[in-house]
């Protein structure tokens, strides 16, 4: 049995212009020390995905509809505000894209840092304190006796994002959601701190759940990747086999839009159209009306595309126009 | 003489500390650095946060002055001008910038927005509603929504926004600032392609600013490396990119994450 086993997951918000479902039956799972990719456009629902599992869905307007969430013996949709406070922060950990945001400029990094281990594992302060300096040690950051009583806004972007994996990691939970946690920082500062979450995961055994828009960090740092688009996973496999054999269209048409992958001078392709409104219900495939469709166009399935698996581990939506599209990838040069 | 040019630019900012504020150190934000750009070039500058690219930018944009060295665009001496003439020069110099979200007022329409632009060049264009619109339709926007506010709009048609108010007043130079960071991949690509477009039909001159260093590649002919306020490298964007010679660019292309697609 996986760690974390996700069943049939949807979640949607209602709203003034209707039911939005902005996560519509996504199954997927964790294993120990894995890293799994999420993967897919603003809105696709890849957050919400995330949120779900942890009850940080603003309820109303949001509502989960239905699914399950094995975590242990436990159902995480099920549980309430109370029993999931002890799995939030404790056994599950979360980064954010903007370390500005989710650190409180009023308080110290001590502060803010020893308050999972008053909370989770009852420590006293001092104990607490001793454990927060070196986890910030673990992390990078120098000189951790003095740097602990700084507030947030004394470090740099790299430095805030290094607290903040330095607070997720502290109470040594199972999984660790990070949601785009390198997309604000520049590349030599991101590269540092994918290194230090793959160096930190390698150590302490921690799973990870990682989202991004980015293809590249996906090919670099994930074992297992979902694409996400409208709400579902449309196509679902091992993080090699995903940019070599990719057999959905959305997949290949995101891999061509790269534009490391595209000679100087040429047009960069672009996919047509926009992501559908998902407050109108998507009846069949969700990527029709953006597909380039083959010659010999065997059609977009009008009834809602199940996954299915075409090589093992490798899940892909059973849409023969969307198998069918003739969108070549571009190979690396 | 190129179209422009910067010579030994250099801004320092003096920061008071200490008791009484008596003791005072220097940072040399932007250090002696010389650089030319042909009209109709796009000129790539990369470099890590903090390197000195915003505040050159500012100092091309005529937004701070320079400490030291100067700017001329079509043999005119812009650092020696005086304020005034400086604020009629400033429709010369457009910008555009990473958070289309932020950086268009909210309460206005793209026809104010975009007929504000056009106004600053003609300020008395009789039919403006017509240049709105085909202002609007050279960057792919449909003249429809004329009457319609940025929040109507997604990422991608709001930055195309904020491209056409940049162009509007027929600028000799752009400065774009992290113009596609902040939207996904495949609109990214169309934003490219819509600059490299409006490059081609308008002869546009453009620094393009980045830290994504593939994203610089493709749309660059010239790329500048910058690393503690000074130029380390400036070379035709492959040749940089296939032997890079100063250890900033190295380090910046050994970060860029890379797909393996080999099987």
């Amino acid at each position: 049995m996986a760690l974390l086993e996700v069943r049939d997951l949807r979640t949607s918000f209602h709203t003034r212009d209707g039911v939005v479902k902005a996560v519509d039956g996504v199954s997927f799972d964790v294993e120990a020390g894995q890293t799994v990719g999420i993967v897919g456009e603003s809105g696709s629902g890849k957050s919400v995905t995330c949120y779900s599992l942890l009850g940080l869905i603003p309820k109303p307007p949001g509502r989960i509809e239905g699914g399950e969430a094995r975590f242990g013996d436990l159902d995480l949709l099920q549980l309430n505000e109370k029993k999931l406070r002890g799995v939030r922060g404790k056994r599950i950990g979360l980064i954010f894209q903007d370390p500005m945001t989710s650190l409180n400029p009023f308080l110290k990094i001590s502060t803010q840092l020893i308050e999972p281990l008053l909370i989770h594992e009852g420590l006293s302060k001092s104990e607490a304190l001793k454990r927060a300096i070196a986890e910030l040690g673990a992390v990078g950051i120098p000189d951790p006796e003095k740097r602990v009583h700084s507030y947030p806004h004394e470090f740099s972007g790299g430095m805030r994002q290094r607290v903040m994996i330095a607070m997720a990691l502290i109470t040594r939970p199972e999984i660790l959601i990070a949601d785009e946690p390198t997309t604000a920082l520049d590349v030599t500062i991101q590269r540092q701190v994918l290194d230090l979450i793959k160096a930190r995961q390698n150590e302490l055994g921690t799973a990870v759940i990682f989202i991004t828009h980015d293809l590249a960090v996906v090919s670099e740092v994930c074992d297992y990747v979902n694409v996400m688009y409208a709400g579902r996973f449309v196509e679902r496999a091992p993080v090699k086999t995903l940019f070599t054999a990719p057999r959905h269209a959305y997949t290949r048409a995101l891999q061509r839009s790269i534009p490391a992958m595209q000679t100087k001078g040429d047009l960069l392709y672009t996919i047509p159209g926009l992501p559908p409104n998902l407050a109108q219900s998507l009846a069949g495939c969700a990527f029709a009306p953006r597909c380039e469709n083959s010659p010999d166009d065997p059609g977009h399935t009008e009834f809602r595309p199940q996954l299915v698996e075409v090589s093992p581990d490798h899940w892909v939506q059973d849409c023969p126009g969307c198998l069918a599209a003739p969108i070549e990838v571009a190979k690396a040069n | 003489m190129s179209y422009l040019e910067l010579s030994e630019l250099t801004r320092h900012f003096t920061k008071r500390d200490g008791f009484l504020g008596n003791r005072s150190t220097t940072v040399k934000a932007v250090d002696g650095v010389t650089l030319s750009i042909e009209k109709g070039e796009i000129l790539g500058l990369v470099g890590e946060s903090g390197c000195g690219k915003s505040t050159l930018s500012r100092l091309i944009m005529q937004l701070l002055r320079p400490t030291s060295g100067s700017v001329v665009l079509e043999d005119e001496r812009l650092a020696e001008l005086s304020l005034r003439e400086i604020r009629k020069r400033r429709r010369d110099f457009q910008m555009i910038f990473q958070d289309p979200y932020a950086s268009l007022n909210p309460r206005m329409t793209i026809f104010s927005t975009l007929a504000e632009a056009i106004r600053t060049r003609h300020p008395n264009h009789d039919i403006i509603e017509q240049a709105v619109a085909e202002l609007m339709e050279r960057v792919g926007l449909d003249p429809r929504y004329i009457r319609k506010y940025p929040h109507e709009f997604s990422g991608g048609q709001r930055q195309r926004i904020a491209i056409a108010r940049a162009i509007g007043p027929e600028p000799k130079l752009i400065l774009a600032d992290e113009p596609v960071s902040a939207l996904d991949v495949s609109i990214q690509s169309q934003i490219l392609n819509l600059l490299k477009q409006l490059r081609a039909e308008l002869g546009l001159t453009m620094i393009f600013i980045s830290h994504d260093l593939s994203v610089v590649r493709y749309i660059a002919d010239r790329i500048a490396v910058m690393d503690e306020g000074r130029i380390v490298e400036v070379g035709e964007a492959d040749d940089l990119f296939e032997n890079p010679k100063s250890e900033t660019a190295k380090t910046l292309l050994s970060a860029i994450p890379k797909i393996d697609f080999a099987s």
